[in-house]
C-alpha cells in the first residue's frame, strides 16, 4: 500500500514536469482509460492482500483494462452512442468493491 | 525475490497511472475553454485582420523611412522651412485655393443655331450640365492641370448641376455662353474637345452646338470662391 502510495506521487511529480501535453480531444478516452487504470491497480492489492496475485495477469490487465475503455470510448464517440458509460459503471462500481476488500482485509487483521 | 517483483511492479502501474492521471488534469486546465465554430472563425478573421494591418504599417513605415530620407536630402540642400512652404504653395494652388496661370486653351459652348427638324426635341439643342460634365471629363483625361469655367475655378469636389435653361457651378448660376478654361498642353487639349471621337465633336456635329477652341499662351485661373470645409473628414494614419 505505502508503495502503491509513493508510486502514484512520484507518478504526479513526473506528470506534472513533463514538457508533453496530448491533444485535447483525447481528454475523454484517456480519462476513462484513468478509471481503468486506478481499477487494476485495486484489484492488484485486493489480490495481494488475498494471496492470488499473478504479476502476469496484473500488468495485461492493467494495459488491456484501459486500452479497451479508451478504445470503447472512442468507438462511442464515432457512432455518436455515449459508449464510455460501460467502463465507468463497470470499473467504477468495481473499484468500490475491491476498496471494501481491501478495507475489510486491513481492518480484520 | 517474488516479494519485490510485486513490488516493483505495483510502484510501476502507479506510477504510470499518476503520471496520466496528472497529464490529464494539466491539460484539462490548460484548454479547459469552450470555443464554438464561430468564435473560432471570428478569430481566424482578427487574425487575418491583424496580421494585415500589420503589412500595412510595415509599409507605412517604410514609406516613412523614405519621406525620412528625402527631407534630411533637403535639409542638407538647403532650408527645411522654405522646402515646405514651397510644398504647401504647390498643393495649395493645385486644390484651387490659390490663383493660378498658365498656357492651356479655352474653350467657347454656345447653345445651337440650327432650326428644329421635324420631330426634334428642343432640348437636344442645349447646352446640359452632362455636355460640360463630358468635356471636363475629356480634358481631364488628357492632362489638364486646372480647370475653370466663366470664371469659376473646378476642383475635385466642384457641383455642375442642370438649373432649367442655365447650369449651377460652385452653387452660382450662370447662363450660356460658357467659357471653359483649361491649363495643360494646348496642343493636347485641343486635340481632346475637338478630335473624333471626343464629346465635343459629338456635340458639334450632331447636335450643332457651337463649339470653339482656341489655343492660349498664358491664361489666368481665379482661386475658388467657397473654401471647402471639412466637418466629417479627419486625418488618419494611411
Amino acid at each position: 500500500m505505502i508503495w502503491a502510495l509513493i508510486g502514484l506521487a512520484l507518478g504526479v511529480l513526473a506528470g506534472v514536469f513533463i514538457p508533453y501535453t496530448y491533444p485535447d480531444n483525447y481528454s475523454l478516452y484517456i480519462s476513462v482509460a484513468i478509471l481503468a487504470a486506478i481499477d487494476s491497480i485495486f484489484g492488484g492489492i485486493v489480490a495481494m492482500l488475498e494471496d492470488r496475485y499473478e504479476n502476469r495477469i496484473f500488468v495485461a490487465g492493467f494495459f488491456s483494462n484501459a486500452l479497451l475503455a479508451g478504445l470503447l470510448s472512442y468507438l462511442g464517440d464515432r457512432l455518436g452512442i455515449p459508449f464510455y458509460y460501460a467502463p465507468i459503471i463497470v470499473f467504477g462500481g468495481r473499484l468500490f468493491q475491491n476498496f471494501s476488500a481491501i478495507r475489510h482485509h486491513l481492518m480484520e487483521k | 525475490m517474488k516479494k519485490k517483483v510485486r513490488r516493483n511492479t505495483l510502484v510501476v502501474m502507479t506510477f504510470f497511472s499518476g503520471m496520466i492521471l496528472a497529464l490529464q488534469i494539466r491539460g484539462y486546465n490548460q484548454v479547459g475553454e469552450f470555443a464554438s465554430g464561430k468564435s473560432i472563425v471570428e478569430m481566424k478573421r482578427e487574425i487575418a485582420m491583424e496580421k494585415s494591418e500589420n503589412r500595412n504599417l510595415a509599409a507605412l513605415i517604410a514609406s516613412k523611412k523614405s519621406e525620412l530620407v528625402l527631407l534630411s536630402e533637403k535639409i542638407k540642400e538647403g532650408n527645411l522651412s522654405q522646402v515646405l512652404t514651397q510644398e504647401l504653395e504647390t498643393s495649395l494652388f493645385t486644390s484651387g485655393e490659390l490663383p493660378a496661370k498658365g498656357p492651356g486653351i479655352k474653350i467657347t459652348l454656345r447653345d445651337s443655331q440650327r432650326d428644329l427638324k421635324e420631330g426634334q426635341n428642343p432640348n437636344d439643342l442645349v447646352i446640359h450640365d452632362q455636355d460640360i460634365l463630358n468635356i471636363l471629363n475629356d480634358l481631364k483625361v488628357s492632362g489638364c492641370e486646372a480647370i475653370g469655367i466663366n470664371g469659376e475655378r473646378i476642383n475635385e469636389f466642384s457641383d455642375i448641376r442642370c438649373n432649367g435653361p442655365t447650369i449651377t457651378i460652385n452653387q452660382r448660376t450662370y447662363g450660356e455662353p460658357f467659357f471653359i478654361t483649361a491649363i495643360g498642353n494646348p496642343d493636347i487639349l485641343e486635340g481632346a474637345v475637338l478630335s473624333l471621337d471626343s464629346n465635343g465633336y459629338l456635340l458639334q456635329s450632331t447636335y450643332g452646338i457651337h463649339v470653339e477652341v482656341s489655343k492660349e499662351q498664358e491664361l489666368q485661373l481665379a482661386p475658388i470662391r467657397s473654401l471647402r470645409k471639412n466637418y466629417y473628414l479627419k486625418g488618419a494614419e494611411s
